[in-house]
């Protein structure tokens, strides 16, 4: 059986990720799954300057899932090279280091300054962080911005770039061709979808950021249906995450379309989600006499 | 730190709207100190999604087990108390970091209010078994409200309710400020329960310049430190600091209070 999944030059060993934000630099979580088990761990995401992130509270609970408005508080690109990178050296599994910015500028700016190092396998570019004013959504949401950007990040480097797209879009297909003809090597969808709770004895919105991100399984349909759309115009791999928490989940999401999937949210509720779902997607080929991932394609 | 199946050995209920659950803990794994916590994955189903963080409020090392004190608050939290004795529970622990132990010499003054008493009655009952004499405050609106709580050893408890029906008539800060502090050289503060409770507990502190920490709360996701999601805003370099990691303990010279 072979798991593993081509992006660029290189291939993942298995099709089972951890998502940017809900696992740290992976330390975090270092005593509780096996590391070395993961097809990639997505860092947090960094940006050039460090950011404390925003106004508190920054969660809250809703039916099946959250809403977060972190603000992608990181430590910038400085504290990133002398505290993050060697612990990152003695991982095994492929690192992708998720990236950051308001400006083209800034995006470039941190690609630049951590290109050398050999503990990042591949960048996914963040441009649909809900929680920021100039997080990335504002790329995210035009495709000729998209294409722009890509175009400008893929001529920095050699290693695989993945676009990480927002589905608070009209039509996220359009982006993910963008993000194609600019030179992406692959998309990630979807980042969390905008939502909003109220508190109504305080009559406020239940963060001060009034909106935030909705991830959980709440959204997991939406994150299916994204990539149903977006594996069916563009030719690179997509990678699919949004509410997986099962290894049912993640199966859904290869069988609409994807490559590889992330575990974001579900890492909170399982912190070993990551092995039991790259089981169950082991066990669910066996018994479907599926021999590589390109297997889940092609039946709808 | 561990994530592992846990068998409810009791649940009671201690006070109105307030109940105790005993779990049983891996022999292999190290004890909780006094102020860290564990989380709880109190479904398999999505909904209530999020585990649930609660701090240690006991724990015996001959017998292997621990307990934690929950109010019920919320869908996850009456779930918990339909859970059945030897039911199992995944918990994730001990997270976070723990209350400084006093000095020889020093009293020991802790408050509880509400919920915050979960932390501080395990440290009573440690440091009343380590031969200190901690004098523990428990505070709520009424008798009904107020845990019934076996004595310490050495240690006292003081009762303190809004309405007077039981113990002092008062909040457990107006208490404090009614002890005789002559008598209290040394005293050093610990105290969990509502922000209010906590800040009136640090200008007590910082009045009587004593020591004082703090167990904070905070609405949590991951329990580990990666998602910042808990972060709460403290004084120093740093403009945050996460209660799973850095906390939930603080000196109460470090809160931003507001």
């Amino acid at each position: 059986m072979d798991l593993t999944v081509k992006i660029r030059n290189k291939t993942l060993p298995n099709p089972v990720g951890v998502a940017s934000g809900t696992f740290g630099y992976g330390e975090e979580y270092a005593q509780l799954t096996d590391l070395s088990a993961l097809g990639a761990l997505y860092t947090k995401a960094l940006t050039v300057e460090p950011r404390p992130g925003n106004a508190l509270p920054r969660l809250v609970e809703t039916p099946a899932g959250m809403i977060n408005s972190i603000g992608l508080a990181n430590v910038g690109v400085e504290r990133f090279l002398t505290e993050k990178i060697p612990y990152l050296e003695t991982l095994t599994c492929p690192v992708i280091l998720n990236v950051a910015g308001s400006t083209e500028e800034e995006y470039a700016s941190v690609i630049s300054r951590v290109d050398s190092q050999n503990a990042i396998w591949a960048y996914e570019v963040n441009i649909s962080c809900p929680n920021v004013k100039h997080g990335g959504m504002a790329f995210g949401t035009d495709p000729v911005q998209v294409e722009r950007l890509t175009k400008t990040l893929r001529k920095l480097t050699d290693k695989a770039i993945i676009m990480k797209l927002t589905p608070n879009v009209t039509d996220i297909a359009l982006i993910a061709q963008a993000a194609e003809a600019g030179g992406a090597d692959a998309i990630s969808c979807i980042n969390t979808v905008m939502g909003m709770v109220v508190d109504i004895n305080s009559r406020k919105p239940a963060i001060p950021a009034i909106s935030g991100g909705l991830s959980g399984p709440a959204i997991r349909p939406v994150g299916v249906a994204a990539v149903w759309r977006v594996s069916r115009v563009v030719t690179i791999p997509v990678i699919g995450l949004g509410g997986i928490l099962t290894w049912e989940d993640a199966v859904q999401y290869l069988l609409a379309g994807a490559d590889a999937i992330q575990i974001g949210t579900g890492n909170f509720v399982t912190p070993d989600a990551s092995v039991k779902v790259l089981n169950g997607i082991i066990s669910y080929m066996k018994e479907a006499g599926f021999q590589k991932i390109e297997d889940f394609h092609g039946h709808f | 730190m561990k994530n592992f199946g846990s068998s409810i050995l009791n649940q009671k209920e201690i006070a109105i709207g307030y109940r105790e659950m005993t779990i049983s803990w891996p022999q292999s794994l190290e004890a909780p100190l006094p102020g860290q916590f564990l989380t709880v994955k109190v479904t398999e189903n999505p909904a209530p999604l999020l585990r649930r963080p609660f701090a240690l409020s006991g724990f015996d090392r001959e017998k292997n087990t621990a307990s934690l004190i929950y109010q019920l608050r919320g869908p996850a939290t009456r779930l918990m108390a339909t859970l059945e004795i030897n039911s199992s529970i995944e918990v994730l622990s001990p997270l976070g970091n723990n209350f400084t132990l006093p000095e020889k010499d020093e009293t020991p003054l802790l408050v509880a209010g509400g919920i915050g008493l979960g932390p501080v009655l395990y440290l009573a009952r440690e440091l009343d078994k380590n031969g200190f004499s901690p004098r523990l405050v428990v505070g709520g609106r009424t008798e009904s409200f107020l845990p019934d709580l076996s004595n310490l050893k050495n240690g006292s408890i003081h009762y303190c309710s809004d309405d007077g029906s039981a113990g002092f008539r008062g909040t457990a800060v107006d208490y404090l400020k009614s002890l005789d502090w002559k008598e209290l050289p040394s005293a050093r503060l610990y105290s969990c329960g509502p922000q209010g409770m906590l800040n009136a507990c640090h200008n007590l502190a910082l009045e009587k310049n004593i020591p004082s920490e703090v167990s904070m709360e905070q609405m949590m996701a991951c329990g580990v430190g990666a998602c910042m999601g808990c972060a709460i805003e403290v004084i120093g370099p740093e403009q945050y600091a996460r209660v799973c990691k850095e906390g939930p303990v603080f000196d109460s010279r470090r809160i931003k209070w507001t």
